[in-house]
């Protein structure tokens, strides 16, 4: 019944019930070697090659902006690995928000780069944007079905809920795309990627690519 | 032909343009929303009574009533997983004696569920649904958390806030 494979585990939190199948495993566990590389690499000085010019530019990190950066690269991984167990539609949009928020910091809190803030700046009110549609999109589905939690959805005839769903199913992909920045909304993400350093830019994008393919999940388990 | 399509990626490459086009496609999305009528689930998960019916019935505690005597029997909460969540209901019918004394005094005891300390404790927002409130207030801290050092970084300046560590 489940779309993504045997459930191994689930956490009961009340009604919202984390669950671990198959292939949330397998995502989970990449997410949390992604969490690894961070913390055990050391890079203190950031270096970047202008292929139009012939030069090196090397920037010393300070200390405090590396403990920021790896406040919110945590907390992004933290939220991914929510967004990869969750059992409730609502509690998944949530987690994204989250993600969402500390992907902004991430590229915001580069020192000494004004394009770089206003990526963030543009990004962050991508996110604010998105957050209409996303928890509109779950609001739709608990009217249109009367329940949120993923294990009643899954065992849900196909065509219940109608239009309501449907369109529900419409908002929460546009919602995903908007706070993951997928799409053709990856683009300035990728152009604020060089400006961070590479740890921090893997975290960035292997969290919404995970996100975007538990998205995936999860639309295949909503009737 | 590639040449305009790279030309239109380039267009939605630059950042501030990024925000025009999203929004563009959700004005799209909602024009699509607008000409369907939308069929509501009259079982819902999360019930509530009618609108002013509490209030009509001069209840103090209205719109949040959910019944219970304290220490008796529970109010009723409804949840999806009865069996993940035996005590449900007693924290709902509990009122600190300073509620009582309000609830007793004024109409609008259940409005004031901010104003005061130990109003009513709502159980769908702290037990059945608590990791949602959780999620809720930490998205706002990490908000917080960026904002903040963004702008002491603008303000007092990369060397004085190293400075400041040592």
């Amino acid at each position: 019944m489940y779309p993504s494979g045997q459930i191994l585990y689930y956490i009961p939190l009340g009604d919202i019930v984390p669950y671990i199948s198959t292939i949330n495993a397998v995502i989970l566990a990449l997410l949390l070697a992604v969490l690894a590389l961070p913390i055990f690499s050391n890079t203190d000085i950031y270096v970047e090659v202008d292929h139009k010019i012939p030069r090196i530019k090397a920037k010393i990190v300070m200390p405090r902006e590396d403990k920021i950066k790896a406040a919110l690269a945590l907390g992004s991984t933290m939220a991914a690995a929510g967004v990869v167990t969750t059992g409730d539609v609502f509690n998944f949009t949530l987690f994204l928000s989250l993600l969402g928020i500390c992907n902004m910091g991430l590229i915001g809190t580069t020192v000494g780069d004004e394009f770089a803030l206003e990526c963030a700046f543009n990004y962050g009110l991508m996110c604010l944007i998105a957050g209409l549609p996303l928890f509109g999109g779950a609001a739709l589905i608990l009217a249109g079905t009367g329940t949120l939690s993923l294990h009643q959805l899954m065992h849900m005839p196909p065509g219940a809920g109608g239009w309501a769903m449907e369109y529900g199913k419409i908002l929460l992909t546009a919602g995903v795309v908007g706070e993951a920045g997928v799409g053709p909304f990856y683009a300035v993400k990728v152009d604020s990627f060089r400006r961070i350093w590479g740890r921090y830019a893997f975290v960035i994008h292997l969290t919404t690519l995970l996100t975007f393919s538990r998205y995936l999940e999860i639309l295949a388990s909503l009737p | 032909m590639i040449e305009r399509i790279s030309r239109a990626y380039n267009a939605i490459r630059r950042p501030d343009s990024m925000v025009s086009a999203f929004c563009l496609m959700m004005v799209i999305i909602s024009a699509i929303g607008l000409f369907h009528h939308y069929n509501y689930d009259r079982k819902q998960l999360y019930p509530r009574p009618a609108p002013q019916e509490q209030m009509k019935a001069g209840d103090p505690l209205a719109p949040y009533d959910r019944g219970g005597v304290p220490l008796k029997h529970p109010g009723i909460v409804v949840s999806q997983y009865p069996r993940f969540e035996p005590v449900r209901g007693w924290i709902t019918s509990y009122l600190t004696p300073f509620t009582r004394w309000l609830a007793k005094h004024s109409k609008h005891c259940g409005t004031t569920i901010v104003s005061h300390p130990g109003g009513i404790l709502d159980e769908i927002l702290y037990y059945t649904r608590g990791l949602d409130t959780i999620l809720e207030s930490s998205i706002m801290f990490a908000a917080f958390v960026v904002f903040s050092w963004i702008v002491r970084m603008k303000t007092i300046g990369e060397d004085n806030m190293e400075r400041e560590r040592e």
